[in-house]
């Protein structure tokens, strides 16, 4: 038994590290969205690249790179997926997914959580992100899970979910927060500062959008007669 | 077909348990670790249970797992969680072999695959250790299991050495595909080398406010090139441990790996919140030191006194 085993395991562990180097190929899948290449961040990468690219003598306008990038990550996209597909219930099944896409670019125009609600008809802070000061539930925003979600949801593309999560927040806030009659969620971004800005205490400018509003009352149980 | 009976006579090599019975150690403490951090403050009920039961998104029918169950119902999910947690800690003391493992990676692959938009790299790296724990035998020594069978604690009993070499390949690869995700100008000096500068004034990821890091600057850019190379350069790991064997003499770039990854790590953790992924890849890095490494180590600790007669085993 024990040699058979022995000839038996070459296929099964050859099986693994294939399965596993294949699914460690880049993959240009989860960032392969329109709306999220027109993000001002991606925008500068592209800007950055193709200025480079010309100072080595390949001329090329930030449009066509694009396109020419898009058009590459696409076909890399479907290779890759047509090579993984064989090994997928395994990736599945046991758990061995490979998404090392860690870090490939800092986000230079961040977007950050708010919260507000009305108190007597007027809007007070709730929530800022890492605020000490507004920290509503903050153990529960500072949870990585949390901050990873976040930060997804400052993309065009999660606009749907997002909703979802404002209105359930809105209805923790409803419990939480008795005396207040609304709630606004919102994102704030700005353009992190380079070194130079950051030493002139140059400020830079915050722009809020995705913003949702709720009337509380809905979340609250009506009084009983 | 030389070539076929090394690999056989490879994959059948065998070492003492103790550098599998620390991995497995340090994984089940991962998993407690991140799990466990997840079931205070409301973490786990928002992210893991469906928009009907109280969670904050639709979730469906939930991974196949969580479906037999029944779906992602706080019933399933708190009870998914504390036979996972409960497998975790089993983990830790060495009860149950490779079954307690499998039952914690399939009830972490099961929870953790329930809410896409809540997932980290590190629960990728997480369930693909639980799995390397299934495939090894992590408690032939330092466990309950063995003192259950034997009367003792540790053992001399040897295991395959292929689950742990495969940890070193998982690491590699890991290093080497984040390397070649890492494609913006930012990490090349087309950017300046700016990449680390920048990453570090993301909210989403610091610990505290980093702006101070401008009048670091330089220091940073050296950040940014030592980290990227020791992305992309990753699979020269695996170039001197074939030549060491080749050899048969030790190098020493395998210590160097680790205590450049060690500190790197260390920076990461000291500086920026990315939940428990130190606390998992540090468990990986396990796998780069031979029993007898783990042997002297622990003896110099615990007895501080030098091992003897220990085998020899190669990375």
């Amino acid at each position: 038994m024990r040699r058979i085993w022995r000839h038996l395991r070459v296929p099964l562990v050859a099986l693994h590290v294939v399965a596993i180097g294949l699914m460690a190929t880049p993959d240009p899948g989860p960032g392969l969205q329109r709306s999220a290449w027109k993000n001002p961040t991606v925008q500068a990468e592209i800007q950055a690249w193709a200025e480079r690219l010309n100072g080595f003598g390949v001329e090329v306008t930030p449009k066509a790179l694009e396109a020419w990038a898009w058009a590459r990550a696409k076909a890399l996209h479907r290779l890759r997926d047509r090579l993984v597909r064989p090994f997928r219930p395994y990736h599945d099944y046991v758990g061995i997914r490979q998404p090392w896409n860690m870090f490939v670019a800092p986000h230079r125009n961040p977007a950050v959580l708010g919260v507000d609600i009305l108190v007597d008809d007027e809007w007070t802070p709730l929530y800022r992100t890492r605020s000490d000061v507004y920290d509503y539930r903050r153990a529960f925003f500072d949870h990585d899970r949390i901050r990873a979600m976040l930060f997804r949801y400052g993309w065009p593309s999660y606009r749907h979910t997002y909703n979802d999560f404002a209105r359930w927040l809105a209805k923790q806030i409803a419990v939480d927060v008795p005396e207040a009659t609304k709630a606004r969620i919102f994102y704030t971004r700005y353009r992190t500062r380079s070194p130079d800005e950051v030493k002139d205490g140059t400020e830079v400018k915050t722009v809020r959008d995705q913003y949702v509003i709720f009337d509380l009352a809905v979340f609250r149980p009506e009084p009983s007669p | 077909m030389r070539w076929y009976r090394s690999l056989v006579a490879y994959l059948d090599e065998r070492e003492r348990g103790e550098a599998l019975a620390l991995f497995r150690i340090f994984v089940g403490l991962a998993l407690v670790v991140d799990l466990g951090a997840t079931a205070p403050d409301g973490v786990l009920s928002a992210i893991w249970i469906d928009i009907h039961h109280g969670g904050y998104r639709p979730l469906g029918f939930g991974t196949f797992l969580v479906q037999a169950l029944g779906g992602p119902t706080p019933t399933v999910i708190w009870g998914l969680f504390g036979a996972t947690v409960a497998a975790g800690l089993a983990m830790i003391v060495g009860l149950g072999g490779r079954f307690t493992a499998l039952i914690a990676a399939q009830g972490f692959l099961a929870l953790s695959g329930l809410n896409g938009h809540t997932r980290g790299s590190y629960d990728a790296l997480l369930s693909n250790l639980l799995w390397l724990n299934v495939l090894a035998n992590g408690t032939a020594t330092w466990s309950l299991d063995a003192k259950l069978f034997t009367g003792r604690w540790s053992t001399d009993r040897l295991v395959t050495s292929w689950p742990r070499r495969l940890g070193i390949l998982q690491l590699v690869l890991l290093y080497f595909s984040t390397g070649l995700h890492k494609i913006s100008a930012h990490w090349t000096p087309a950017g300046g080398f700016s990449a680390l500068y920048y990453i570090l004034q993301q909210p989403s990821w610091h610990r505290v406010d980093m702006a101070w890091a401008a009048y670091v600057y330089p220091l940073t850019q050296l950040g940014t090139a030592i980290t990227w190379a020791f992305e992309v350069g990753a699979p020269i790991l695996l170039f001197m441990l074939w030549r060491e064997r080749r050899r048969g003499r030790r190098n020493n770039y395998r210590r160097w790996f680790a205590l450049v990854g060690v500190l790197l790590h260390t920076g990461i953790f000291v500086f920026m919140e990315v939940g428990p992924f130190t606390v998992i890849i540090w468990s990986l890095y396990l796998c780069l030191f031979t029993p007898d490494e783990v042997r002297r180590l622990f003896d110099a600790t615990v007895y501080l006194s030098p091992a003897e007669g220990r085998s020899c085993s190669s990375a």
